[in-house]
């Protein structure tokens, strides 16, 4: 059977195939990362911010928008420390939940 | 030459030095008092510059103008109708980035804007160079820099001001990019058909609130006939439109600052470092802990002294005033009532500015801040906040100052939840009760009694706060999001200034509403004419006999009641009274003898007297301070019937668990 099975697609095939569906994968795999996923000492930038419209709007006024980099100072219990344009926050890991990131 | 007058508004983010700068401008010429209709304090003051009147109003501190907070509504609200001729913008030199987003708002806002460039020490301590001519130029605003903390810079600001107020706005404001600006020349055209809403606003500015679609005007706007043609340019593709705008304010403010501020090379910012220790997952807690155990140390310590100054001084006042008033009546309302009872509260006096002061340098340094990020795990289990550490540690010293502390704490539940629960923790006031009866009741063992008293508090105030998490205040946690200023070193000057701030307010309270108590409670106790202050046959005897079977279950009798109505002065006062009750006036050892001789009051009678003392309403001064912080009479009386009945409950609960154990 896995013979006729190999002979009938032949292997050059079968490793595209492979490629094919594994790509596919990676593309449903590739989950959103957030803020609070982050250890101490790493950077990142803002891709979104997944919050209701009063919290965005706060985040926003404190300079957490799109495009901004940040950088995780320090990460304890159930808040961290979070700079960006050279100003600390602390935030409650809830909130880091809510904004994703990329570039870390 | 005529008197001018200017009328200058201080606008700013929280922190950046302004009630410092407000009294360095107007010293003590100040009036405090509310903005209509909400609970945020409005500072006035006044200075004189050259032939210039200058009246001056301290906004509260804000970090935009949209309409998310009260301060921030009546900020704007005080900009637009108010019409200030100037508005100076203090700006944190050091953290520029967020700072001048708010310049950025004020620039829409059609004022004449001067910028003050506070603590720009720190940015030249850091090395960093700040390009103040170009900056000058691109917003258009003039700017000064100051240092409020000793006073640099202020009279340049007023000069600047006073050139300010002369000439006509030459405001650069923003743009944004070509797609929302052309939706705001459209929503203008829209807005100029309008003649109810729109002639009382600038503009631009109104047509940005209506892309942003902000609460207050959009209520503002719904009287009108415009409102549907507005809608059309509301949604820009997709995405939320404020917050494109909150975005194109920010890329401006970088753009801007691209070209003006300069960095230092000096990668390791002393700040890292420190919170590096005092941010330890580790030491974090201990450190806090010792500081605030040296904080308490130092406070009882130093403030010692002035205590038993003040003490003798009160003592001798009364002593000399009941000798030397030939009216009886007078001479008891003088004496007994009022010097006894104000000088009861002014005996805090001491302790509350000195730990005060102690706080407002650890504020001003910036450590008080990563407190409460250390303590928001522990915190946020217990049904509290971060910051509410502070106000429920203070309450071991005094109520007062603890409730007013609170007012760090931004969310109005979690504010309330921590004025609500502060009382429960055992005040310095309460210890002589404990003393007096455990000396009495447990001699010998006077120090686990006591200890127990703190701990129990302690619980109460943990319980009380998680009851009313759970019961009353249902919902999401409000989420905790807090700069934390960078370290900076504090100066005595502004930590003087902030504790006058907060002190002055508990003075004010002990000549009024206090003093008021205090009489009535004098009269309670001493009318009808003729009988002993506080006896059986006067009203407060009286009304112990009539609450006699309310607290007879927890084996309570009339004195005990009156002892603990009077108590609602100042809580130690229940030792004071017991001791007239009693007929052995301030001789403490044969109260002694008369109570271990009283067969009403046992060791379990008097373990709950300690207990019902400790939860039961929190004294007058408490009741005021917490009516003025919440602005609530509503949560005001609730805070007093909860105490009493959860005090109530307890004894009853103890006392009875007491007897069946056969105590």
């Amino acid at each position: 059977m896995t013979e006729t099975f190999i002979y009938q697609f032949g292997i050059p095939n079968i490793i595209r195939e492979i490629e094919h569906w594994s790509d596919i994968m990676q593309g449903t795999m590739i989950r959103e990362r957030y803020l609070s996923e982050l250890p101490e000492g790493k950077g990142c930038v803002i891709d979104h911010i997944d919050a209701g419209r009063g919290l965005a709007r706060r985040l926003a006024e404190l300079g957490f928008i799109k495009g901004a980099k940040l950088f995780i100072n320090r990460v304890a219990g159930g808040a961290m420390i979070v700079c960006v344009d050279h100003q600390r926050y602390a935030l409650s890991k809830g909130i880091g939940k809510k904004i994703a990131i990329r570039n870390f | 030459m005529e008197d001018k007058n200017i009328t200058i508004a201080l606008a700013g983010n929280p922190n950046v030095g302004k009630t410092t700068l407000f009294n360095a401008l107007t010293g003590a010429r100040q009036h405090v008092g509310n903005w209509p209709g909400v609970t945020v304090e409005k500072k006035t003051g006044n200075a004189r510059c050259k032939e210039w009147d200058l009246t001056i109003v301290d906004l509260p501190g804000t970090y935009s103008l949209s309409a998310y907070s009260m301060d921030e509504v009546v900020s704007r609200d005080f900009i637009l109708k108010g019409r200030p001729d100037v508005v100076v913008h203090i700006i944190d030199a050091s953290n520029l980035v967020r700072n001048l987003y708010l310049t950025m708002q004020l620039l829409e806002l059609d004022v004449n804007l001067v910028i003050a460039l506070n603590m720009y020490d720190i940015v030249k301590s850091r090395g960093d160079r700040i390009d103040i001519v170009a900056l000058e130029k691109i917003l258009g605003v003039p700017i000064v820099e100051t240092i409020a903390s000793n006073g640099d810079g202020i009279d340049n600001l007023l000069e600047k001001v006073i050139l300010a107020s002369q000439r006509e706005n030459r405001n650069i404001p923003i743009k944004y990019g070509n797609e929302i600006e052309e939706k705001i020349s459209n929503i203008i055209g829209i807005l100029s058909k309008d003649d109810k809403v729109a002639p009382r606003f600038p503009d631009r500015w109104l047509a940005v609130k209506v892309l942003e679609e902000d609460e207050e005007i959009m209520k503002l706007l719904e009287e009108t006939d415009i409102l549907e043609d507005l809608n059309e340019y509301m949604d820009v593709e997709g995405e939320n439109s404020e917050l494109l705008l909150v975005q194109s304010r920010y890329n401006n403010v970088r753009d801007t600052l691209s070209e003006t501020y300069h960095f230092s090379e000096e990668e390791l910012d002393p700040s890292d470092m420190l919170d590096k220790v005092l941010t330890n997952k580790y030491l974090g807690i201990p450190i806090f802990l010792t500081m605030m155990w040296a904080a308490f140390e130092l406070t009882f310590k130093v403030a010692a002294p002035f205590t038993y100054i003040i003490d003798v001084f009160f003592n001798s006042l009364a002593e000399f005033v009941s000798q030397n008033v030939p009216n009886e009546h007078l001479a008891s309302l003088l004496g007994d009532g009022i010097i006894g009872g104000v000088g009861s509260v002014l005996i805090f006096v001491p302790n509350i500015f000195i730990l005060f002061l102690i706080i407002s340098l650890l504020e001003d340094s910036g450590y008080l801040a990563r407190a409460a990020f250390v303590m928001d795990k522990v915190m946020t289990r217990l049904g509290l906040h971060g910051k509410s550490f502070i106000p429920l540690l203070i309450g071991f010293g005094c109520s007062v100052p603890a409730i007013m502390a609170c007012r760090s704490i931004e969310d109005r539940k979690d504010r309330l939840i921590t004025i609500l629960s502060t009382p429960f923790i055992t005040c310095g006031a309460r210890l002589p009760v404990y003393i007096l009866l455990a000396g009495v009741f447990f001699a010998g063992r006077e120090g686990t009694i006591v200890f127990t008293m703190y701990l129990l508090s302690i619980l109460m105030a943990v319980f009380s706060a998680l009851l009313l998490r759970n019961v009353l205040f249902r919902g999401e946690k409000s989420p905790f999001i807090m700069e934390l200023p960078a370290y900076r070193r504090p100066t005595l000057r502004s930590a003087v200034i902030h504790t006058w701030d907060r002190g002055s307010m508990y003075l004010r309270k002990a000549g009024t509403v206090i003093l008021a108590g205090v009489i009535i409670i004098w009269a309670l106790a001493s009318f009808p004419p003729g009988v002993e202050y506080g006896a059986e046959d006067s009203v407060v005897g009286m009304i112990g006999k009539v609450l006699e079977p309310v607290v007879r279950p927890l084996g309570f009798d009339w004195k005990v009641a009156v002892a603990l109505t009077l108590g609602f002065v100042a809580k130690e006062i229940v030792v004071g009274s017991l001791g007239t009750l009693y007929g052995t006036g301030e001789d403490d050892e044969l109260l002694t003898e008369q109570l271990r001789a009283d067969p009403n009051i046992t060791p379990l009678t008097s373990l709950g007297l300690m207990i019902f003392t400790l939860i039961y309403v929190p004294c007058i001064a408490t009741v005021a301070i917490i009516r003025k912080e919440t602005n609530s009479t509503k949560w005001t009386l609730f805070s007093v019937a909860y105490s009493l009945t959860l005090a109530w409950v307890i004894t009853f609960a103890v006392y009875r668990v007491g007897l069946l154990m056969g105590y």
